[in-house]
């Protein structure tokens, strides 16, 4: 856990709506949450509850018909709400660099590793030729590519995922960004793959002291790398913590079902449970907490009211009606009673 | 590579082998006698059937075939039976000619088409893109000979801003440039539709993959991120479009050569269709099916250069 408290990224009562024919739907409610130098921050949630259109509009890269209708997002203490496409362009891979869920699409299959890692280089420094070249070098040594010489002259169908990927980070290192934000980077990858990679960010995390924003919807994932964990559900954020409140602590029915519906390998023998239903659609206009219809502990004013935040300690957010009464708190095996006797 | 470009004209030997029997059986057996029209209408049958003779149109085909092919493998096309001119001479005489209007009429298809085609996507949904598919349907249902004669009613008869017809001056020259852009414009405009739709839905596709936005998160200039980054993966598949174009330009070109009384392969091939000048009919559909083949063998090649992921052969 890093204890330095230097804001880099503070979202504040972030709303994003997208025009259709069908009007306006409001794809994210009223998120807040903060990112430090040298932190991880995990967005974990089910699919469809708003994790990579947040991130896309803190790069403002929003598609056409997405808007940020309420809220404002700081960078370093500065507002980057109303910044222009330019000043944005400066801000984009200088200070806060976005990866891609899936390399197989993410690099432009005409041009070399070469040209796609200079020209992100070229965008923001008057680098001489031969500077540059050395650069590309080091950034592919950096992410472990081995023999970078002979990398640079090929295509993206030459390499494979995973190297794509490593290629992907390069490029998002190559003006030393402050803020490295990650659309489930490792999604797409097969297992060990997948760990090199998450090792990886990690370190590089640590040598350059950036802040991490991941967004991941695999438990296991959050468990490896996060420092503290954002749920999201329905374009809220229901839950948050440090990775221990959250994952030894929940106190939001759906974290523990996302907790529940994947394996433990500290209790093999538990049971898979996975959460009922289906997360809402967003032209579903659901009463009171958007997770009641699924909530195996749902009460009356669950379908009334959305529930106010509860803190649990001074890190641990919830926003559920149990907390109210005080009276419930996970427990696993108690679960099944509770869900037994309802 | 050069084992693709060995095989390729490989294949096109046989291609123009079938093409020119194809044709020369075609000639055989359509209706109207060469030699009636050698001698004229009022000629007595002996000396029609004299000519025949020595024309060696009496022969079986498979001879008349088998002498012409012996010919055209020592590049001889034969001699035309109503000039006597030599056919591959009289082909050359006239190429420049149909040269000229065809490369014209593909720059027009190429560069409005594709600048249409961006523009349109670029502006995706406003008036500018409505206009440009406006004009791509217009472009796809108005036949060429009539626009070809519309045009000439108003810019050389009413307007007088250019020659009625025919090419008299070199290329490059502004007469020269003045008598070629109508023709150029009318034959090019429908391919340019084609073209423009090609590049317009291409580029609204690319524009919204995942490369693209990585290109934005680098803080690519939006210009390049369009001009660099969405068109040259757009550009594939206008590509073949281009390359399909081709025929439907040459195709056009023996209309307009007509409307615009211009002396180029189109017209001579129509003079000698008429005429039963079987061996300048011959010569003439030898050279547009192995310009054909050669325009399709550049696209081929045109797709290596463009997308790195193709390879042929290795
Ligand atoms: N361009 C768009 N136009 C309209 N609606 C959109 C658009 N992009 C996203 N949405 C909607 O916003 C909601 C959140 O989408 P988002 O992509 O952020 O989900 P996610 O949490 O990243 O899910 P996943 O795990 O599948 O990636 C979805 O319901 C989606 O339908
Ligand atoms: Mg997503």
């Amino acid at each position: 856990m890093q204890n330095s408290n230097e804001n880099l990224l503070r979202v504040e009562e972030l709303k994003i709506e997208f025009s259709s024919s069908k009007g306006p739907t409001r794809a994210v409610n009223d998120i807040t949450f903060n990112v430090s130098k040298g932190e991880t921050v995990c967005i974990v949630g089910e699919s469809g509850s708003g994790k990579s259109i947040t991130l896309l509009s803190i790069m403002k890269l929003l598609s056409k018909n997405g808007e940020i209708t309420n809220g404002n997002i700081h960078f370093q203490g500065n507002n980057m709400r109303n910044l222009s496409n330019k000043q944005m362009r400066k801000i984009r891979n200088q200070e806060i660099s976005m990866i891609f869920q899936d390399p197989m699409t993410a690099l432009n299959p005409v041009f070399t590793i070469g040209y796609q890692i200079t020209e992100t280089i070229l965008n923001h420094s008057g680098l001489s030729k031969k500077a540059t070249h050395e650069r590309v070098i080091e950034l592919l040594t950096l992410v472990g590519i081995p023999a970078p010489k002979q990398r640079i002259k090929q295509y993206p169908h030459e390499l494979s995922g995973g190297m794509r990927q490593r290629v992907m980070i390069a490029i998002a290192l190559s003006n030393n960004p402050k803020l490295l934000i990650a659309d489930e980077p490792t999604t797409a990858l097969d297992v060990t793959i997948q760990s090199q990679i998450l090792d990886l960010i990690q370190d590089l995390k640590e040598k350059f002291n950036m802040g991490v924003l991941f967004v991941t919807h695999d438990m296991s994932v959050v468990t490896e790398i996060a420092d503290r964990i954002l749920v999201m559900y329905g374009g809220k954020i229901v839950e948050e913590g440090t990775v221990e409140d959250v994952m030894v602590n929940p106190k939001h029915p759906y974290t523990e079902g996302l907790l529940n519906s994947v394996p433990d390998i500290n209790r093999p023998d538990r049971p898979l449970e996975p959460i009922p239903g289906s997360p809402p659609s967003l032209d579903d206009d659901i009463p009171g907490c958007h997770f009641h219809p699924r909530c195996k502990y749902a009460m009356e004013e669950c379908s009334i009211e959305y529930p106010s935040t509860f803190t649990i300690d001074s890190d641990h957010h919830v926003n559920c009606w149990l907390q109210k009464t005080g009276e419930w708190s996970h427990h696993v095996s108690e679960s099944e009673v509770l869900y037994d006797s309802q | 590579m050069t084992k693709f470009i060995f095989q390729r004209i490989f294949q096109m030997i046989f291609i123009l082998l079938g093409v020119s029997f194809i044709v020369f059986f075609s000639m055989h057996i359509a209706p109207g006698d060469p030699a009636t029209f050698i001698a004229g209408e009022e000629a007595p049958p002996e000396t029609v059937e004299q000519i025949r003779e020595d024309m060696g149109l009496n022969d079986p085909f498979f001879v008349q075939y088998g002498d012409y092919m012996a010919g055209l493998i020592q590049g001889d096309l034969g001699y035309s039976y109503q000039t006597s001119q030599n056919v591959g001479e009289a082909i050359l005489l006239r190429l420049p000619n149909t040269v000229r209007l065809i490369t014209a009429g593909l720059t027009v298809a190429a560069v409005l088409g594709i600048a249409i085609g961006i523009i349109a996507a670029l502006r995706h949904r406003s008036w500018l893109d409505y206009t440009a598919t406006s004009f791509s349907l217009l472009g796809l249902s108005i036949p060429n000979f009539w626009l070809g004669t519309m045009a000439i009613l108003v810019f050389a008869v009413i307007l007088q801003w250019v020659p009625v017809g025919g090419f008299n001056s070199p290329w490059f020259t502004f007469e020269g440039i003045q008598e070629t852009i109508i023709p150029a414009l009318t034959l090019g405009l429908s391919s340019a539709a084609t073209i423009a739709r090609m590049t317009r839905s291409e580029m609204l596709e690319v524009l919204g993959s995942d490369y693209i936005k990585t290109a934005r998160s680098k803080g690519v200039r939006e210009i390049k991120v369009y001009m660099v980054h969405a068109l040259r993966n757009a550009m594939i598949p206008t590509i073949t479009v281009l390359g399909l174009s081709f025929g439907v330009l040459m195709g056009g070109t023996v209309i307009l050569e007509e409307v615009f009384a211009i002396n180029g392969i189109g017209r001579l091939l129509v003079d000698a269709i008429q005429q039963r000048d079987f061996p300048m009919v011959q010569g003439g559909v030898l050279l547009i099916a192995a310009t054909f083949v050669i325009i399709n063998l550049i696209v081929d090649l045109l797709y290596i250069i463009i997308d790195p992921r193709i390879s042929y052969g290795e």
